[in-house]
Formats: C-alpha cells, structure tokens, sequence
C-alpha cells in the first residue's frame, strides 16, 4: 500500500497523470520533466513523497534502492524549509528539482503504468538483464485485471530498428523472446497471466491513421 | 501476398462433409487484414485482423471439440454452440499452467501435460484477451508489426496442434475445454 501511495502522489506532484494507454504513451526523458517542473511548484512540499519507505522498494538492487532513499530523504529536508504561505525561494526550488527530477525519472512514468507493474517490471529486467537479447530495446508493463476479471500482466516488447526492418525479422525476433519472457514473467508474478505484445521501437512514433 | 507464418499445409487442414474450412480461411483473412495498407494501416483493419486470428483459433478448437463426439455437421454445429469462451479460457490458462481439473489429477499429482499442448492453450488465451482489446478497448492502439506477431502466433498454434491433434493430451485438452467446470468441481 506504501508503495503505491508514494507512487501515485510523486506522479500527481510532476503533474504526470496515468495516460490513455501505456504502451502509446510518449518518452519521458529529463528535459521533459524538467520543462514540466519548471511550469509550477506545487511539487515542492514533502506530500509528494508521502508513503515512502526504503523497505517497500525491496524488489530493486541495492544500489538503486539506497539513492531513491537519499533522493528522498534529500528532497524532503528541502521541502521542509518551505513554507506553504510564503512564495517559494527560487534556491529552494533549484535545490529541489534536480531530486525530484530523478526521483521522477527512476520511476518511469512511461514504462511502467502502477506501482505493481514497476514492481514486477523491475524484477523482471533484472532477471533478463544477464542475457538481454540486443534486439530488445525496451519494456513496459501494466497490471490489472484481463477481460474476465482474472489478474494480469501485460508486457510490450519494443524491437530496436535493425529487428523491425523487415517483418520476417521482427517475426523472428518476436518469437524469440516470446520464449524467454513467457516463463520469466509467470516465475517472478506467478498469480499473474502475461500478456505479451511486440512492437518496434521505430513504428511506435509512426502515424496511425485513424480508422 | 506474403504468407509466411501461415502457410498451413493444406492437407492438415480438415473439412467436414465438404464444408469450407471456416478456421482456416480466419487465419488466412487475419493475415491479410493486417498487412493492408502498409505504409499507415487503418485501425479497423489491424483490429479486425486480431480478432480474425483469434476465431480461428476459436474455430479450429471448437470444430476439433464437436469431432470427439460426431461427423454430421448440424449436430456438430449444435456441440460448437454449447462451448463458451470463458470456460474455454479457464480451461486453457489451467492447461497452459499444466494444471489437469481436479477429476483428473492423478493421487499425489506429478502429470506433464504435453508441452505442444500447453502452448495451444496459452495462445488461446492471449488472442482471446488481445481479441477483447482489438474489439472493445479505443485506449490503445494496434501496430502493424505487433498485429503480425498476434496472427504469427495464431498459425503457430494451428501447426503445433496438427502435430499433436491426435494424442491422449490433446484430446483431454479438448475435453476440458467444454467439461472444465465439472470436472474441477471439489471431490466428494
């Protein structure tokens, strides 16, 4: 639950609502969020990283679970020192936005769609991460439940340019790591059903004409 | 037009009293529907093509169901239309899993379910829910390379199921698909 209390009120903070569809949703990268930051400070208070506890973010290696806790543990001390009925001090902004710009930015928003599929997204990455097939570009994931209401797991595979030139490749690669991740994601969320879909990293930007 | 990942071979492909193979044509019409328009594919198009993978995986299971039982084709029809989806589903995702109902479970377990079949089941299951995205789900959009994939899926499971059709597995399998709720009822 802490997990995703922290999640969600860093997302509303960054002004980064769930999008229509993960899977269509656009990169973010850091001048993105910086832009978005920049547009107001209602980020600056320690409400955004309400929820947060180091021991919630177990799934993630050592070393990323230690500096989203210094982000945090950083940001809040800054946020502490703003008063909610006093303009906020452009010190205190620049001090803080570079925290919850990378706070934002290890969370990725555009990856992964609620804290469950960041979650098992981030397990799942790192068990692949040994024998990362090159033709992988990226994952996203999203939880929830399917059609019928069981719970599920849906992963986008997006192939980098050289897989997807030509379909008989995409088709190949596809396969291939249909079999590597099937298995993966039923091991690391097993009360979980995977869906798995694959896309290319280049035709995601393509115009899809609207039927 | 390229079929490569669904060029079945015709002589594994079923009829019954000369009727055309309905499954068949599903997956051939899939394939094409989702390499219409190339450059930039109508949604309606790449969505229809999913749904059309799907049904013939459907039709292929449904009409391989009723062949248990008869040859007439009206009473086979009449078998198709006791089968539903979402027992169908669940059966599938258990078989997927390599999980026999309840019934059937051997006193202490220990039953692989034939790997082929599994993938079967498993391939049911995902074009079924990417079916209900295709059909009902305006958030997202399909791709073209991502609607091969689905249909690439679909004629991998035709072919595996024509390598296995007639094993003790793929019959239970069968079974399951329209006995799943009886036979996982809880033991007296």
């Amino acid at each position: 639950m802490a997990l995703r209390d922290f999640w969600n009120s860093v997302r509303v903070g960054a002004k980064l609502f769930a999008p229509q569809a993960i899977v269509d949703s656009p990169r973010l990268d850091a001048e993105a969020i910086e832009r978005a930051l920049r547009g107001s400070t209602f980020w600056l208070t320690k409400a955004v990283v309400v929820g947060f506890q180091k021991d919630d973010f177990s799934f993630l290696p050592e070393n990323e679970r230690n500096r989203l806790a210094e982000l945090v543990e950083n940001f809040r001390e800054v946020a502490s020192t703003v008063s909610p009925a006093a303009p906020t001090s452009q010190a205190a902004i620049e001090k803080a936005l570079p925290l919850f710009r990378e706070i934002v930015e290890r969370l990725g928003f555009d990856r992964y769609e609620d804290a469950e599929a960041f979650r098992i997204g981030k397990l799942i990455e790192e068990a692949i991460a040994p024998s990362k097939p090159p033709d992988l570009a990226e994952l996203r994931f999203r939880s929830g439940l399917d059609h019928s209401g069981d719970p599920a797991l849906w992963i986008w595979a997006f192939l980098t340019k050289e897989a997807s030139e030509n379909d008989e490749e995409f088709l190949k690669v596809a396969q291939k790591l249909r079999e590597l991740l099937d298995p993966i994601a039923r091991h690391v969320a097993p009360d979980r059903w995977p869906y798995l879909s694959f896309r290319s990293i280049v035709e995601e930007s393509e115009l899809v004409e609207a039927s | 037009m390229a079929l490569s990942f669904v060029s079945l071979d015709c002589r594994g492909i079923r009829t019954r009293g000369g009727l055309v193979s309905l499954h068949k044509d599903l997956l051939v019409q899939a394939d094409q529907l989702a390499r219409l328009g190339p450059g930039r594919p109508k949604q309606s198009s790449l969505r229809r093509a999913v749904s059309s993978a799907y049904y013939g995986l459907f039709h292929l299971l449904t009409f391989e169901v009723s062949a248990l039982y008869v040859v007439e084709p009206g009473l086979a029809a009449r078998i198709n239309r006791t089968l539903n989806h979402g027992e169908m589903k669940k059966a599938s995702s258990m078989i997927a899993n390599n999980n026999l109902p309840k019934a059937l479970q051997p006193q202490g377990g220990g039953y692989d379910i034939q790997p082929e079949v599994r993938m079967v089941a498993n391939a049911f299951v995902s074009l079924q829910q990417a079916r209900h995205e295709a059909d009902y789900d305006l958030s997202r959009t399909f791709r073209r390379q991502e609607t091969l994939e689905f249909v690439q899926s679909a004629g991998k499971a035709f072919a595996t199921w024509d390598r296995v059709r007639k094993t003790d597995d793929a019959r239970l399998y069968l079974a399951c698909l329209h006995l799943w709720e009886r036979w996982n009822k809880d033991q007296r």
